[in-house]
């Protein structure tokens, strides 16, 4: 699958931008603020219904001073067959969305048609930073192409902001929340865990080859519900249990066990954390596996090799498993790498005879008062 | 530009129905002014009199106009051993027009939301748990939204009723009735999967 073009108006800082893309390497490059992320805002927008930024108001998508936005791509697959998505966008949320000029109604219909894979500066402290993130990134992965994943979680999250609402008011009525909590919990946790199994043969061969060692941190599911989960998918009773029982045990306002708690583990074969004796180059590259693994499961699932976008995301790996990562990933894909310049590893792999289309973006100038 | 003040007071007021934003409340407004006087005092005759001559049944909390009891639960022809909770008496209505149920009601008022400040109190869950002591009552439906809060509400009540000597129900869950499958989301059919009924 590839980006052939795109068309943003209004969005963001483009009062107009569009672009034809080549498939295999594009560099977009230009100085700070000019809009290179705007680019891959855009794309992940039209590709996956989501901005990069998820906390990013509709008011701050549209450019200051318009109403609506206005963005459209075309995404070509393997078999040359191509899919245009438009998104109309007003102050207040979406208003249109547009397959092959269809109206779909909403932005979930976009879900798991485009495989992407977006590596930013949040994506290489996976491991080094807090369990949120993790959280996030199985939540991102599986929310897109497991519809039930994404119902799950919404109602989980809703339960979890009810029940923390009625507490202050009485434990009691609070419980009614709770079998919501379990029956969505227990299907969050059963596909958290089956994704990690899916994706560790994967992880490993990546993360040795990385970080070249003969022996991998395995990669692990903890549970705060439970802490010795079977990864062929836990009994509901047995998880129903343990939940019902952290709930008893939690005091008032206290957080109780559930998916919210839960976290993704690097182990060494002695037990110990990788996080408590690896590098933090080491723990950069982990990260990058674990994306890379990502990467590998959404082709898996989507049957298509992935559209990926590199925002200064690599930058602090070192110069050789920069090379790896990038020549590893522009193997039969389309890469847009968003840089102010030409990585020493993308020079390198032009230089071996890859081509690359460089997408040079400037600073608009103001037209001077006559 | 701004209006003369009885037609912006009039868009305000309209703007705050549900499902009126104030765009339509210009056009219902506009639409008011443009209309024969007789035609308005008659709409505006008509909403004063439903307001003062509708009022909650005694016994289900449905519509009734002229007695304290409305006619489902007048209707000596209803299965009194059955009842079906709703949230809300529209939903009395959407259930009527299948002409499938013959027992009665219970509209509860809405669902228990601590996001939307709606607590339990203020629902008709008191008055449920009264008529499950005093009528006979075999079976018990919930026809709740199939939402957060309705699964909430429906563990609030069988939590609070404790022991049910009767059947508890609620409605299934699946492909609708006439549907192509082709034309139904994931999500629907996974479910409709699960909830299958075995045929032999």
């Amino acid at each position: 699958m590839f980006i052939e073009s795109i068309e943003l108006n209004a969005f963001r800082n483009f009062t107009q931008f569009s672009k034809e893309f080549r498939d295999g390497l594009v560099l977009l490059t230009g100085p700070n603020g000019v809009g290179k992320t705007n680019v891959l805002e855009g794309i992940s927008f039209l590709a996956r219904g989501r901005m990069l930024q998820e906390a990013l108001e509709y008011r701050h998508v549209v450019k200051w001073g318009e109403r609506h936005s206005r963005l459209a791509a075309i995404f070509t697959n393997s078999r040359s067959f191509s899919t245009q998505v438009a998104v109309e966008l007003g102050l207040a949320g979406v208003e249109k969305v547009l397959l092959n000029g269809k109206p779909v109604g909403r932005l979930s219909a976009l879900l798991g048609k485009v495989p992407l894979l977006y590596l930013g500066p949040e994506d290489i402290a996976l491991f080094s930073g807090s369990p949120r993130l993790r959280r996030k990134f199985l939540d991102t992965v599986l929310s897109q192409w497991d519809p039930e994943y994404l119902y799950a979680l919404v109602r989980y999250q809703r339960a979890r902001r009810q029940r923390t609402l009625a507490l202050a008011q009485s434990p009691l009525t609070a419980r009614s929340f709770v079998p919501t909590l379990i029956n969505e919990g227990f299907v969050l946790t059963c596909k958290r865990l089956a994704f990690v199994a899916d994706i560790r043969t994967a992880f490993d061969e990546l993360i040795k080859d990385l970080l070249m060692l003969k022996d991998a941190p395995v990669l692990e599911y903890k549970s705060a519900v439970q802490s010795n989960l079977a990864e062929a998918g836990p009994g509901f009773d047995t998880y129903a249990q343990a939940c019902e029982r952290s709930f008893e045990q939690a005091s008032v306002g206290l957080m109780e066990s559930g998916p919210h708690r839960d976290d993704l583990r690097l182990r060494i074969l002695d037990g110990r954390s990788f996080r408590d004796t690896a590098s933090q180059g080491e723990l950069r590259a982990a990260a990058v596996a674990l994306k890379l693994a990502e990467l590998l499961w959404v082709e898996h699932k989507a049957g298509e090799k992935a559209i990926v976008m590199i925002d200064e995301a690599l930058h602090e790996l070192e110069s050789a498993r920069q090379f790896k990562v990038l020549a590893w990933v522009a193997r039969e894909r389309q890469v847009l790498w968003a840089g102010t310049q030409a990585p020493e590893a993308l020079q390198r792999l032009t230089h071996q005879g890859q081509a690359c289309q460089t997408i040079a973006l400037t600073h608009v100038t103001p037209v001077a008062a006559s | 530009m701004a209006f003369p003040l009885p037609f912006e007071k009039l868009v305000v007021a309209l703007g705050r129905l549900p499902g009126m934003g104030p765009k339509s409340a210009r056009r219902v407004a506009f639409y008011l002014l443009g209309c024969p006087v007789g035609e308005v005092e008659e709409l505006a005759d008509l909403m004063r009199s439903m307001r003062q001559e509708l009022r909650y049944c005694r016994q289900c909390f449905f519509l009734t106009w002229q007695s304290d009891i409305c006619h489902i639960c007048a209707d000596p022809g209803r299965e009194r051993s059955q009842l079906l909770v709703v949230a809300d008496p529209k939903d009395v209505v959407t259930l009527e027009s299948a002409k499938v149920f013959k027992g009665l009601y219970h509209v509860l008022g809405g669902v228990y939301s601590p996001l939307q400040q709606r607590g339990i109190e203020q629902l008709r869950v008191k008055e449920l748990l009264q008529r499950l002591k005093t009528e006979t009552i075999v079976e018990l439906i919930f026809a709740l939204p199939p939402s957060v809060e309705g699964e909430a509400t429906r563990s609030l009540i069988l939590q609070q009723g404790g022991s049910t000597p009767f059947k508890v129900s609620q409605l299934a869950v699946g492909l609708p009735v006439g549907s192509d499958i082709e034309y139904i989301d994931q999500l629907t059919l996974g479910q409709a999967i699960r909830a299958r009924v075995p045929l032999l």
